[in-house]
């Protein structure tokens, strides 16, 4: 008799500009380990994206080991993979910190040799495999390189990225998997990265997302309407809902509306009695007069806040005047946007889009409370180079930029 | 070494000696001053009256002695008819406007007479020029990405080697990112399930995207949801009246996306859209036959693996994505009814079409590859029976767009002739039907009227590219697609892993 939790999407750490965002994120992943000890699982799986960036908050971080710790001091083991925001290409992330001092134990065992996948077996006998997810999805060709090994018994694989067959419509990837990669012979295929509670079978196995804990983005609140996770018992899957706070959703449509017509609507939403935690009020279409300049959103925000909100998020990104340049990038989110504008305006001769994307990742890590600027600024150096060392020899075994400089591939791929 | 001599003829109509010892085979390309020509005819010739050449014979036959009035290498010979080519002056290529010296020698083609042809930047790589069945080691390409945008025609009688130059292009478009390509495949033949195929590509697990209601490993499921599918989808594809036509584009007003369920769920006794019920309900059997729906509970069912209700993602957006990425993809289509095949390719070419629409009206259409959409059997969908389809309109206006056809067919005469003319890139394999290979001549991009025998005789793998992208029409062999892979597959690098 096996029971096991499946948790994918904690994004620990995301919202770092707003902590009651970043509060209920942590208390979701906090709950759901309460839970899994509650139900007595025998293990968890966490299928990427456990923290929302490589080097996550010392504070978040603290959180999360005391809430993982506890789990193992019920004798719980917790198996996880890098997600696409875990990974860092230039040296350890922190999932590897984890795994060393033993939180938990990552399932991705490289054969080099061989350039194969093998199992971890937990104590009940379960074979685990899998694959790590990266930024881009540079991970989904190993679908297709990689020997799998066959499982002798009951076993699970665990992988962060997009199955092409599941993906919703309106969710945008360019890379994706077919399902028809997965690894056979497994009994669950514990999946990761999409922030939608998802659900499909290969042979009869299990294939799911659990969606987000909590989410990691205000476009994850306003679109995700399911945060959990699942425990499986007996590979029968139950899906576990997390509702940490409430959330209200409003959406107004300025389609043909004057600014002064819009500005009335609001001031009238704005002086209503809010119950919920989290106010996500969405505004878009195009004006018939005027700006959305013109409009004090602040003082809405402020109204809204003082009607009993914790927490307001006004987007406004699809809201535009007459005047305005037209939008191309129907996207909504800030990385979705970001990666129209590069395929919009190009990237210089010889630099894959792909490159610029990662690099632009590198460089938004914010320097973390306590961290002296030089060590900042060598970090965001050092992961720099590493990836220019990537595109400058990328298939090379050695790395050849700054030197002392950890090569690429010294990282993370032997087997433990 | 002298081939011949040109004895007579007139512009186009050039009469040459053939050299004892010599060989002039149809097809053949000969050189002379800086021109090269084309030998479309051959005949003997002979320095005898016809009765000397009887009596000669005669003797010859009843056994008397051997009469000899000449020497033999001079009283009879071999006559070629040949045509200009092309006129190399200072290395630019130039239509002949003037005739060769006249009693001029002629020699055969060499490599360096070739210098004039160029590598476009967007290459696409045919074959090999070939001269007569004397192949040459120049390399014929074209610029591809004007080429797919202009369309491309692939005029072939069966075993004239039809799949192998697809494949020979295909191969050699997957890892060009100045083309997207949609291979419609009703024989799963170009990806190689269980053979050598694209698949074999060193970069084919980036580039190609294989979608197959059974896909192996690796492949993606072809399977979509009904609730993608518009009216304009199936113009031209199944046949409906103009009332019944009109009667989709109500529902779709009224419901939008959920047009079709709406309409295969209402009673047509009681419809409230004005239409009358006889249409309605001729209408729903004909959507229920051509999508294998069943009605169960008045809810909609599919009972087919290809038009599906339970899926959740969008295929006809992820193919589009796809191609725009420059990616290759081919969609296994040999389980499906002709129909299905055609609505789901409709479907995707339409998205694609639309996009490019948009990608031109923004101004951003030079930043997006060529598109390219691989189909066979092309008259299904651009004879006159097509009607309006998407094919047809992609025919006529897809240049504008930067989206091509890339059409093989037998049957060439049964695609209008305005289509034809329209497809400015025409790779002609072998035809022994006269009236095919008038079709095919009639919409040439250079003057091929005298070629009828030269295509008559194109063994499996010679072709003659003629297109208004080469400064003539180029009689090329094709490499065997084997020896291609043979040659440049399994270049796999050793996996580096990261994670």
């Amino acid at each position: 008799m096996v029971r096991f939790a499946h948790i994918a999407d904690c994004h620990l750490g995301a919202f770092g500009r707003n902590p009651a965002l970043r509060e209920y994120n942590l208390k979701a992943f906090e709950e759901a380990v309460r839970i899994c000890i509650e139900r007595k699982v025998d293990f968890i799986i966490i299928a990427g994206d456990l923290f929302h960036n490589p080097h996550p908050d010392m504070e978040v971080v603290n959180r999360a080991v005391k809430a993982m710790i506890d789990a193992r001091n019920h004798d719980i083991r917790i198996y996880a993979v890098y997600g696409s925001h875990d990974f860092n290409i230039a040296k350890a992330s922190l999932i590897d910190v984890l795994e060393s001092a033993e939180v938990f134990k990552k399932v991705v065992q490289y054969l080099d040799e061989e350039g194969a996948l093998e199992h971890v077996e937990d104590p009940t006998g379960v074979e685990i495999a899998g694959l790590s997810g990266r930024k881009n999805r540079m991970d989904a060709s190993y679908y297709l390189s990689l020997d799998f090994k066959k499982p002798k018994g009951d076993a699970i694989f665990v992988f962060h990225t997009p199955v092409a067959e599941m993906k919703p419509a309106d969710i945008h990837e360019s890379e994706t998997v077919p399902i028809s990669a997965l690894p056979e012979g497994y009994r669950y295929y514990a999946g990761g990265h999409i922030h939608r509670r998802l659900e499909a079978t290969k042979n009869g196995a299990p294939v799911l997302y659990t969606g987000a804990t909590f989410g990691s983005s205000y476009t994850d609140l306003e679109k995700e309407t399911e945060r959990g996770f699942y425990i499986v018992d007996e590979w029968e899957p139950e899906y576990v809902q997390l509702d940490v706070c409430s959330i209200r959703r409003e959406d107004v449509d300025a389609d043909g509306l004057k600014v002064g017509e819009l500005d009335e609507l609001l001031q009238e939403l704005s002086e209503q009695a809010v119950d919920e935690d989290i106010f996500l009020l969405k505004i878009h279409g195009e004006l018939k007069e005027g700006a959305p300049e013109n409009i004090d959103f602040s003082a809405i925000r402020g109204r809204l806040e003082e009607s009993g909100a914790k927490t307001v998020s006004i987007n406004r990104r699809q809201l535009t005047g007459k005047n305005l340049e037209r939008i191309k990038i129907n996207e909504e989110s800030t990385e979705k946007i970001e990666e129209g504008l590069l395929e919009e305006y190009g990237t210089p001769e010889g630099v894959d889009i792909r490159f610029a994307e990662e690099l632009l990742g590198i460089l938004k890590a914010e320097q973390v409370d306590g961290e002296r600027k030089d060590d900042y600024e060598g970090r965001l150096w050092d992961n720099t180079w590493a990836l220019i060392n990537e595109l400058e020899t990328p298939k090379s075994k050695k790395g050849s930029g700054k030197p002392g400089q950890v090569s690429l591939v010294d990282f993370g791929g032997d087997p433990k | 070494m002298v081939l011949g001599q040109i004895i007579g003829g007139e512009y186009g109509e050039l009469v040459v000696r053939q050299k004892s010892g010599q060989i002039i085979e149809i097809g053949d390309l000969l050189s002379i001053d800086d021109i090269i020509l084309q030998v479309y005819d051959l005949a003997y010739g002979t320095l005898l009256e016809a009765t000397d050449l009887a009596r000669m014979s005669g003797m010859q036959l009843e056994g008397y002695e051997e009469t000899v009035l000449m020497e033999e290498e001079i009283r009879n010979f071999v006559t070629a008819k040949a045509k200009p080519l092309v006129h190399v002056k200072n290395g630019v290529a130039r239509i002949p406007k003037r005739l060769p010296g006249f009693f001029g020698t002629v020699n055969r083609v060499n490599t360096d007479d070739f210098n004039f042809m160029e590598k476009p930047e967007n290459s696409l790589y045919l074959g090999k020029v070939r001269s007569g069945s004397t192949v040459l080691d120049v390399p014929v390409n074209i610029d591809g990405r004007e080429a797919l945008s202009h369309h491309i025609l692939i005029p072939a009688t069966t075993g004239r080697g039809k799949s192998n130059l697809v494949k020979v292009m295909l191969w050699d478009m997957v890892p060009k990112e100045w083309c997207g390509i949609l291979v419609i495949d009703p024989h799963d033949e170009y990806f190689g399930r269980n053979e050598i195929g694209i698949k074999d590509h060193p970069e084919a697990r980036e580039k190609v995207l294989y979608y197959s209601p059974n896909p192996p490993k690796g492949g993606y499921s072809l399977r979509v949801n009904i609730s993608l599918l518009k009216p304009w989808n199936l113009r031209g594809i199944i046949e409906v009246t103009d009332a019944q036509s009109q009667a989709m584009y109500v529902f779709y007003n009224h419901h939008y996306d959920d047009w079709l369920d709406a309409l295969l769920t209402t009673d047509p006794e009681e419809n409230n859209h004005g239409i009358q019920s006889i249409t309605l309900e001729v209408l729903q059997r004909k959507l229920r036959l051509a999508l294998d729906i069943n009605m169960v509970g008045g809810e909609v069912r599919t009972r087919g693996n290809i038009f599906v209700t339970q899926t959740n993602n969008d295929i006809v957006n992820d193919i589009a994505d796809a191609m725009e990425e420059g990616k290759k993809v081919i969609l296994d289509t040999s389980s499906m009814a002709g129909d299905k095949e055609l609505l789901i390719a409709g479907m995707i070419t339409h998205e694609i079409f639309r996009r490019y629409k948009k990608h031109k009206e923004f101004g951003n259409l030079d930043d997006k590859p060529s598109i390219g959409i691989v189909i066979e059997e092309a008259p299904r969908v651009l004879g006159e029976r097509g009607g309006r389809n998407v094919f047809h309109t992609i025919a006529r206006e897809g240049r504008k767009f930067r989206v091509g056809l890339i059409a093989i067919t037998q049957l060439s005469s049964m695609i209008p002739r305005e289509i034809l003319a329209n497809m400015n890139t025409k790779i002609i394999l072998g035809n022994e039907m006269k009236s095919e290979r008038d079709a095919i001549i009639g919409s040439a991009a250079q003057d091929l009227s005298k070629d009828g025998k030269n295509i008559a005789s194109l063994d499996k793998g010679e072709a003659i590219v003629s297109s208004i992208f080469t400064k003539f029409a180029v009689p090329i062999k094709i490499d065997l697609f084997d020896d291609v892979v043979e040659k440049e597959g399994g270049k796999k690098t050793k996996l580096e892993f990261f994670g």
